[in-house]
């Protein structure tokens, strides 16, 4: 029942990976890329990771892809958005095809052979307790204080340079071209 | 296993239909409540006391035209309401609505799903309802729409923030995010009282991430028409009706739990049982919204959105900081 469930979240989880690239307007691609995490955060509930299965829809799903939504919506209001009519030629096009699944294929096979079975083992001797905020949290603030620390000036980083590009220019009050 | 599964469907089952006739009851009572505040009688043609009322409104909403705009983004368009729906109904899912009962010998949890992290549960799932709105707004292809849409989605996540970190003082408090746990931290005290600040601004917030006046800026109709959903009709419209007042109740409820106890009750009151309390906290609440609705009027939007980050958010990081320092030196 669970091993059912967890490959259909998988294929689901792929389904939507494919029509996050190949749906042509971008709201679409923004629903395929919602489809993808909760696909994703189903394949976490079934591994008993509660925690992350939640965190997963209420930041990505619920926070950062709203905004990039947003800028969709604000930027293609109304407006058919332009369509790239210079693509790859048809020899490009086939040897990336090739190369897609060559690479999907490979990567299939690694997941079955190799980490299929190493999940079904650890999946029977999950300690108790685990993926709870409790375990989460002694880990993220204990063993890994450090990079979670870390990414803290990095976010600031970022934040600080949003606010830079987004400032009015000082003087002449002139528009950047 | 198969027990526990029929069990949990057979929950959901009702417990829907319980939500959706609920709503309907609460589209009469918050006219009724909202007639009464302006010194009229309110619906009260359709059968006795007006009560047949919700039955003509859903039989009017299923029999109306269809329309779906040329422009529309059809599938998108279909797919939002239903969106908005579903999450309605996810959410409650984890709010404790009673004590366990004794069912046949099998003890029955007044709950359909009880996940470790409970609250964060509600927390997701409503914040994928939001994209019921964002892609109605998108989807109908309409200036008044998307702009409604817009203005929700911004203020949704907005509030968000404060409500999360307005919760976090209870969860420090409880040592858990399990609803569960939560309730049984409180049999000495609601958290209502060290927990006062973060009440507010969870209050405030959950009025706002509701939709609900004075924060109803989204289907402001002096503005916007009717907001993200101006192009929907029939039941597809009723459907963002029934999301916002399931919504409502997923609040209250959750208020309810968080800050009131849940479903225990007063102990000079052993006899009284569970869902007879938390029904009560859980009308309290809706009808604070239905009073506050009546009373207050409609906030401007760059005032709404100075107050959510200006003052809820600062307001929710000293409460947390505070419950923090108070938990790990004091308790």
């Amino acid at each position: 029942m669970i091993a059912l469930i967890s490959y259909l979240a998988g294929l689901a989880a792929l389904g939507f990976g494919v029509a996050v690239v190949a749906t042509r307007r971008s709201v679409h691609t923004a629903v395929s890329l919602i489809g993808n995490i909760l696909a994703l955060a189903v394949l976490f509930l079934t591994y008993q990771a509660q925690f992350m299965a939640f965190v997963e829809v209420a930041v990505y799903a619920g926070a950062i892809l709203i905004l990039f939504l947003f800028v969709i919506a604000l930027l293609a209001a109304g407006k058919e958005e332009e369509r790239d009519e210079y693509g790859p030629e048809l020899a490009g096009q086939v040897a990336g095809a090739v190369g897609a699944a060559a690479l999907t294929a490979a990567a299939l096979l690694l997941a079955l052979r190799v980490h299929a079975p190493r999940a079904a083992a650890a999946l029977a001797h999950l300690p108790k307790g685990y993926g709870t905020v409790q375990q989460v949290g002694a880990g993220l603030f204990g063993s890994y204080l450090l990079p979670f620390e870390l990414t803290a000036p990095v976010l600031l980083a970022a934040i600080v340079g949003v606010v830079i590009l987004a400032r009015p220019q000082r003087g002449g009050g002139e528009e950047r071209a | 296993m198969v027990v526990a599964v029929v069990l949990m469907i057979l929950k959901s089952l009702i417990v829907s239909s319980l939500l959706l006739a609920l709503f309907a009851y609460l589209t009469y009572i918050e006219r009724k409540v909202l007639a009464r505040f302006q010194l009229r009688p309110g619906p009260n043609r359709v059968g006795p006391f007006g009560l047949l009322q919700p039955l003509a409104d859903g039989l009017k909403m299923a029999l109306k035209e269809e329309i779906i705009p040329r422009q529309a983004d059809r599938a998108l368009y279909l797919l939002a309401p239903a969106i908005s729906l579903f999450a309605a109904l996810m959410a409650f899912a984890v709010i404790p609505f009673g004590q366990p009962m004794h069912i046949f010998g099998q003890v029955v949890p007044m709950q359909i799903f009880s996940p470790n992290v409970g609250v964060l549960y509600v927390l997701a799932v409503t914040s994928v309802g939001i994209y019921g709105i964002t892609f109605g707004g998108w989807a109908s292809q309409s200036k008044y729409a998307l702009l409604g849409g817009l203005r929700s989605t911004a203020q949704m996540i907005s509030y968000e923030l404060a409500m999360g970190l307005a919760i976090v003082g209870v969860l420090l408090m409880a040592g858990a995010a399990d609803v569960n746990r939560i309730i049984a931290a409180q049999h000495a005290v609601w958290f209502i009282i060290p927990q006062i600040l973060g009440f507010v601004v969870y209050f405030i917030s959950g009025v706002a991430e509701t939709n609900r006046a004075p924060f109803d800026l989204v289907e402001a109709e002096s503005e916007l028409v009717a907001g993200y959903f101006t192009e929907y009709t029939g039941l597809k419209w009723a459907m963002y009706m029934m999301a916002e007042y399931i919504n409502m109740v997923t609040f209250s409820s959750l208020a309810a739990t968080l800050f009131l106890g849940g479903w225990s009750g007063l102990g000079f009151l052993p006899w009284v049982p569970g869902i007879v309390w938390y029904l009560l906290k859980v009308a309290l609440f809706i009808f604070l919204f239905m009073w506050i609705r009546a009373t207050l009027p409609r906030l401007r939007y760059d005032a709404l959105m100075a107050l959510g980050w200006k003052v809820l958010l600062p307001v929710a990081l000293v409460n947390t900081l505070g419950t923090a320092v108070f938990v790990s030196h004091v308790l």
